[in-house]
């Protein structure tokens, strides 16, 4: 089924989500998918179904409900191998979200591959989960972190990337889309600069991933990390995609049940791709939730989405223009619905509570960016972020609220 | 109802307070200076205090200002401590931030003797903002504390 989303056809797409057509919810106006996306009712149902028909451990036992639990589980694997075209299953590891994923290649990548002396590139709008592991891998073992800064448009400025590859460098980690100004980075030039040195390529796709497709190989991505809740999935799961020519020659992050052939006192053999990096029972009913959520992307259509998502991204900033002493901070031409800003120098908490009590939810505060609220030399902004079921009248009723919250505050 | 006394809270004495906050700025040759953050949202203040020098404990604060980035809330609940410490000793301070903490947290309902400052009793409900109330209180709690 592909539904086309016309303006018309909004109340249709919103009954997929139960807090958005609940009595007692329907009245919220809810601006921060960028945190995390609403989850649709197929996603709950599935899960609720995962703890009630079959609520049992995988790869474990020969029983048929774990056997069933197992077909299900490497059934969502195969449905994020596709979402992302990826070769192959091995390819796609499980973790509990994007900060894992990271981590899990800055600590296993950075083992096998990056020496002291060695240089890792990251950008000026890394979120913090893409700043600390590399910060905290680099410090232990006396490597050298390099910045790409940006522009007052919140655009990375390619020329200093450029000048700042070398032979030197064994990583870039980049992210897709700025979970702060909206920016969607060039991550394709990125890759190609990148590999033109040796270096390979980390995306930080968390904002990415619920609102254009990524195909990983069209895109010769050698780290791709995402979570579940950002792309109407559930919390705790995420998703590291690799080569597979990488990942088996990275050592394990995590060891524990699960990840090994044979384990002895003196010696251990571990699993094969992707078990090697997912020790532990994993988050069943999430893995599958969020198949589901992949299936509930495919429904609306990923061309219905931008289409939608480009639709509001537009009106969105019209409409926020139009406030007086608004200031947004970033205005890159390729964008996602996503919009920080400040109103008059009043603080955004005060602003994001005041919303609050006329029924919208936003996001105040650093955004864990605080090298781009440094840039622009604020402690905090209020943040917008869209989804495709946002309305029209919502963002025209935000823009009441903060003319009234402008007033207020005077 | 909530709506109408949460926002009827910040317009009359918070709005006040973080327009033109009371003990506000440096100080010249302070006996300390303490530095507090709000982790989450990166807000900060620098507490100064000048003790009484001619009392033998030297437990009598005489003079006490701040600065500070922060939201209303922070900036408010941060002045209106300043004016009410003034003068008092380091045992009446130690119980005065007790009962706020307690008015804060809805243990108590009201506080003779914090006055105005029983308006932070509205944040009960905001756990969230509490954490910008406190901020000051917490920072001098330590700073008398080391």
């Amino acid at each position: 089924m592909v539904l086309e989303i016309m303006c018309g056809q909004i109340k249709k797409i919103r009954e997929f989500f139960p807090l958005l057509t609940e009595q007692k919810s329907a009245n919220i106006v809810y601006f921060d998918n960028a945190s995390t996306t609403l989850k649709p009712i197929s996603v709950i149902q599935k899960m609720a179904e995962v703890y009630r028909n079959y609520p049992v451990n995988v790869h474990r036992g020969a029983h048929s409900l774990g056997e069933q639990a197992s077909v299900e589980y490497e059934k969502a694997r195969e449905k994020i191998r596709q979402f992302i075209n990826a070769k192959s299953t091995k390819e796609v590891i499980l973790t509990k979200g994007t900060t894992e994923a990271i981590n899990l290649v800055a600590h296993s990548f950075g083992e096998r591959y990056i020496r002291r002396g060695d240089e890792v590139i990251l950008t000026q709008m890394e979120h913090h989960a893409n700043i600390v592991p590399w910060k905290m891998f680099c410090d232990k073992i006396g490597a050298v972190l390099k910045v790409v800064p940006f522009t007052s448009d919140g655009v990375l400025d390619l020329t200093t990337y450029k000048k700042l590859l070398s032979p030197k460098t064994k990583i870039v980690a980049v992210i897709y889309v700025s979970n702060s100004l909206g920016t969607i980075n060039p991550i394709s030039t990125i890759i190609q600069d990148a590999h033109a040195v040796g270096a390979k390529v980390l995306i930080d796709g968390a904002q990415a991933v619920a609102h254009f497709p990524i195909d990983v190989q069209a895109l010769d991505i050698d780290f791709l990390c995402f979570s579940g809740h950002k792309m109407y999935g559930p919390f705790g799961i995420g998703v590291l995609y690799g080569k597979e020519n990488l990942l088996e020659e990275m050592p394990p992050f995590l060891g524990g049940g699960g990840m090994i052939q044979n384990v002895s006192f003196d010696s251990i053999s571990y699993s094969s791709l992707p078990n090697k990096f997912e020790p532990g029972t994993p988050p069943i009913a999430s893995v599958i939730g969020l198949g589901e959520a992949i299936n509930f992307i495919k429904t609306i259509g990923f061309e219905n989405i931008q289409k939608r998502e480009e639709h509001l991204t537009a009106y969105t900033k019209n409409v926020l223009k139009g406030i007086t002493d608004l200031k947004i901070f970033g205005d890159s031409p390729m964008r996602c619905p996503v919009f920080s800003f400040n109103l008059n120098g009043i603080h955004p908490h005060d602003i994001s509570t005041f919303l609050d009590q006329k029924g919208i939810a936003i996001r105040s505060g650093h955004h864990c960016n605080q090298p781009i609220m440094k840039y622009y030399k604020v402690p905090a902004t209020n943040r917008v972020s869209l989804s495709f079921y946002n309305s029209e009248d919502e963002i025209n009723y935000l823009a009441e609220v903060l003319q009234q919250a402008r007033i207020f505050f005077l | 109802m909530k709506q109408k006394n949460y926002l009827d809270l910040y317009q009359q004495t918070i709005l006040s307070h973080n327009k033109t906050p009371k003990n506000f700025g440096k100080m010249t040759n302070p006996c300390c200076s303490i530095d507090g953050q709000n982790q989450m949202c990166g807000d900060y203040v620098s507490l100064h205090l000048t003790f009484d020098k001619h009392r033998p404990l030297r437990d009598l604060l005489i003079n006490l200002s701040f600065e500070g980035e922060g939201c209303a809330i922070l900036i408010a609940s941060t002045s209106m401590m300043t004016e009410l410490l003034k003068d008092k000793n380091i045992a009446e301070i130690k119980e005065l931030i007790i009962e706020f903490k307690k008015i804060l947290h809805g243990e108590i309902e009201y506080s003779q003797r914090l006055g105005d400052i029983n308006i932070f009793a509205g944040l009960a409900k905001f756990p969230s903002r509490k954490q910008c109330a406190i901020l000051s209180w917490d920072t001098l709690m330590k700073g008398i504390n080391n």
